[in-house]
């Protein structure tokens, strides 16, 4: 088949990118598929291509309610409108209506919740399922930063819907992920397809400072001389609004965002730094997700993150548009045990897991029962995954576990931001690649660059005033 | 506008006969009967529920900023107005809020006014697709449906939405500032709506304060796009603010014990059913007693008990059920307090 034709015809493109053709070309041919993709490789194409190709039903199984809204958006622009998206959210009469319509539906989004629902199993396994599609499929692995037990009903409806073909897609899979996916999905005879991390354009730094004032000392400095488009981010809400006020306060258009503040709020800070209104923005890790915006040229963090794959992936936001972009990460001694006590203190400890689960057999609620005891949602999905399959000395082994892995993670992050060898083969490495071969520019240990392809920052803005009501509302509807 | 003066113009109501809780109740709209009581003895509905989710710390210090500026005093637990106070309330500008029947909902309109021109700011600008500023599906589906079918009139319905919001906002008799912050919060193309941060740093006033200027704006422009005239004159705005007023004067809740009730169970029987405490059940008849006409009050008080009930309140303007169970020990609470409840509508002695 002419592949690219159909690339040009459906897509608009006259070519792949990296690593999609021979994804496309595995699910056509009918194989079991992992795709191992850096984020803005164009996952969605590996599912959108061969399914337009495919007879039947292709359902995409997504972790994130926002996320998939945005994912059926998109096909939806491209004039592809036999889209569906069902989560917990959807109201039982709505539900049932698209149920009745199933047939007009082409590409399907599930909450994993959802998908493993009894009734859903049985009906979705009624429907010829063309391909089933996981995304974010290091999910399934206890040892992915997003652990969802979920994914684990998936082998359920997989063997009821009479084995569909198979693509599951990640952008972070280390080899004991790789093998947790094709285990639970039972892929035993799967085509793995690993795209190389490595990102050419950016350029990785670690600034280290001997304590906070120095990191808003160099933090003002860098937004005060270079632009944008930039993302700084930031490890708790409190620093976020610390930091923005600094930042203001040198005249830098700088907004904040976190998981606190109003969802109007987050939405148009979101939409002022895509049009250009804002040029940087400061946030928790709470911001990325489904930001489709090319020309991030820099991403500071300001404190670690607390595994090299979130790094990646935080980092990997900037240059999309191929351009030279930087990466850099601001580090103090101090920070190892910040990150510490926040990684350690997500998982439950065996106390707020006895706790926990005595107040469930009570009676109480998950989300209340789990709010007394202290603990995280992902914590208290752990608990009743682990609790189903083992009770409550596995729980505590397997936690014991995890705590290890988090700090063998973090350890690796320590050893990103203190060591001495090229920062970028030390990513790679970490996901099994090979060494990079020497480019340059590489990174602050290979050779510290004065990063000339940043532009200088534009001048302060004068203070912000309002239009005249009239002139603004004419400005937006005439 | 402050949280200060809003407690002034409440507290100038209750005078003497309620605790500051009461006024805190009335703000954050508690639905329990003595609230919702109080909110109709002391004429204070309009303040009802404007700030659902005001902290208790906030109000305290706005109440403390009062008393230390001599306005207020606290006298056995009920607040009084000091004499500089009751001059400071007469000062205050009137306010047009209508918290009763909005409750909130005036978010909801918002959010259709906000989308709508959204919707047709990003069309003109040959953007199809975007990223919608609620997530709201109900909202969504609410604006689909006002957006004209036919591509040619989307100009034409964008104009006519511009010059009704500005007609609206002339009669509306908002301030210059109200105008500027709502107009800053609706969002679209090439002019992104402003964050709360944004409005402060422009007008220079705590982001508090801007809020309960923008709720108010909000409630003048309701008022105005609700009318039947509106239908006419501003068609669009009068769709958008469809449905927003609460029609059903009770609670979620108290219409579920009045559904139980209409069949012929008992007050004790309905606790049991529902698993309520009868305190709550009696909140919810209470509720009953103030807003469906004919409630048979005589199952509860006699006559005669209802007439003298009566009689003293409008005598003696004894609105506080502690003196009035002293001078009834014989009635409980609950009989108090229904008798109250439907004394609605009669002028103030």
């Amino acid at each position: 088949m002419r592949l690219e034709q159909e690339l040009k015809k459906r897509f608009g493109f006259d070519s792949f990118r990296p690593g999609q053709e021979d994804v496309v070309r595995s699910v056509l041919d009918g194989k079991d598929t992992l795709a191992i993709l850096p984020t803005g490789m164009g996952k969605s194409l590996c599912y959108q291509l061969p399914g337009d190709l495919m007879d039947g039903l292709v359902i995409i199984v997504s972790p994130l309610v926002s996320l998939m809204e945005d994912q059926a958006a998109s096909i939806r622009r491209r004039g592809e409108k036999r889209v569906a998206a069902v989560n917990a959210f959807m109201p039982s009469d709505e539900r049932r209506q698209l149920f009745a319509e199933i047939g007009t539906v082409k590409f399907l989004f599930i909450s994993p919740e959802m998908m493993t629902r009894p009734d859903m199993t049985r009906f979705l396994s009624s429907q010829h399922v063309a391909l089933l599609v996981v995304d974010e499929a290091h999910c399934i692995s206890q040892w992915g930063f997003d652990f969802r037990p979920d994914y684990l009903r998936l082998g359920d409806f997989i063997r009821k819907a009479g084995n569909p073909v198979i693509l599951a897609l990640t952008a972070t899979a280390d080899g004991r992920v790789e093998k947790d996916i094709l285990g639970y999905l039972e892929m035993s005879d799967a085509n793995v397809f690993r795209q190389s991390l490595n990102r050419p354009n950016l350029y990785y730094a670690v600034q280290r400072a001997a304590g906070e004032q120095e990191k808003n000392r160099w933090i003002t400095e860098r937004l005060t001389t270079t632009s944008g488009p930039g993302i700084l981010y930031v490890s708790s809400r409190k620093r976020v609004e610390e930091l923005t006020a600094l930042l203001q306060g040198h005249g830098i258009r700088i907004a904040s965002y976190h998981a606190g503040k109003e969802a109007g709020d987050r939405q148009m800070i979101q939409q002022q730094f895509l049009s250009g209104e804002l040029a940087w923005i400061c946030a928790t890790n709470a911001f990325g997700m489904g930001i489709h915006k090319d020309d991030i040229r820099q991403v500071i963090h300001d404190q670690m993150p607390a595994s090299a794959a979130a790094y990646v992936q935080e980092a990997g936001r900037a240059g999309r548009d191929g351009k030279q972009s930087s990466a850099v990460l601001l580090y103090v001694p101090d920070d190892e045990q910040k990150v510490r006590f926040i990684v350690q203190h997500d998982l439950p400890d065996e106390a707020q897991t006895a706790h926990y689960l005595a107040m469930k057999k009570n009676g109480e609620a998950a989300a209340s029962a789990a709010e007394f005891a202290g603990i995280s949602e992902t914590g208290a999905r752990l608990i009743d995954y682990y609790g189903e399959h083992g009770g409550g000395t596995a729980v505590t082994e397997i936690f014991t576990g995890l705590r290890f892995d988090k700090e063998e993670k973090l350890r690796q992050m320590i050893g990103y931001a203190a060591g001495q060898t090229c920062l970028r083969s030390k990513l790679l490495h970490y996901f099994g690649e090979e060494p990079a071969r020497e480019q340059i520019p590489c990174c602050s240990v290979c050779g510290d660059m004065a990063e000339t392809w940043l532009e200088s920052a534009l001048p302060a803005p004068g203070e912000r005033a309002f239009l005249p009501y009239e002139e603004r509302i004419r400005l937006l509807l005439c | 506008m402050k949280l200060s003066s809003l407690i002034l113009k409440i507290a100038e109501k209750m005078d003497g006969q309620r605790s500051l809780n009461g006024c805190l109740h009335v703000l954050r709209g508690k639905r329990s009967g003595q609230t919702l009581q109080d909110a109709d003895t002391f004429s204070v509905k309009p303040y009802f529920s404007l700030l659902p989710k005001l902290s208790e710390a906030a109000f305290t210090e706005a109440a403390g900023a009062l008393r230390s500026r001599g306005l207020l005093a606290e006298k056995e637990g009920l607040l009084e107005l000091t004499d500089a106070g009751r001059e400071a309330a007469a000062a205050l500008p009137e306010y047009r809020f209508d918290g009763w029947n909005y409750r909130g909902r005036e978010a909801v309109f918002f959010q259709r006014l906000q989308l709508v021109v959204q919707t047709f700011s990003q069309l003109r600008d040959g953007q199809n697709s975007f990223l919608p500023i609620t997530n709201d599906r109900t909202v969504q589906q609410f604006v689909r449906r006002l957006i004209p079918v036919k591509k040619e009139s989307w100009p034409e319905t964008a104009g006519q939405l511009a010059e009704e919001l500005i007609a609206a906002i002339r009669a509306s008799g908002m301030s210059d500032l109200q105008a500027a912050l709502f107009s800053h919060r609706l969002t679209g193309a090439g002019a992104t709506g402003w964050t709360w941060e944004q409005l402060e740093e422009a007008a220079g006033e705590p982001r508090n304060s801007l809020q309960l200027e923008w709720l108010e704006a909000l409630h003048r422009l309701l008022a105005i796009a609700e009318t039947p005239q509106a239908e006419n004159a501003m068609p669009h705005l009068h769709k958008l603010s469809e449905s927003i007023r609460v029609e059903t004067p009770l609670t979620g809740s108290a219409a579920a014990t009045k559904k139980l009730f209409d069949k012929g169970y008992s007050l004790e029987e309905i606790s049991r059913a529902r698993q309520l405490k009868t305190s709550t059940i009696e909140d919810h008849f209470t509720e009953m007693a103030a807003n469906v006409p004919g409630f048979p009050i005589g199952l509860f008080v006699t006559e005669d008990d209802q007439q003298a009930v009566r009689l003293m309140v409008s005598d003696g303007d004894v609105k506080r059920l502690r003196l009035l169970k002293e001078a009834f020990p014989h009635l409980s609470y609950f009989q108090l307090r229904l008798v109250l409840s439907t004394m609605k509508g009669e002028p103030p002695v």
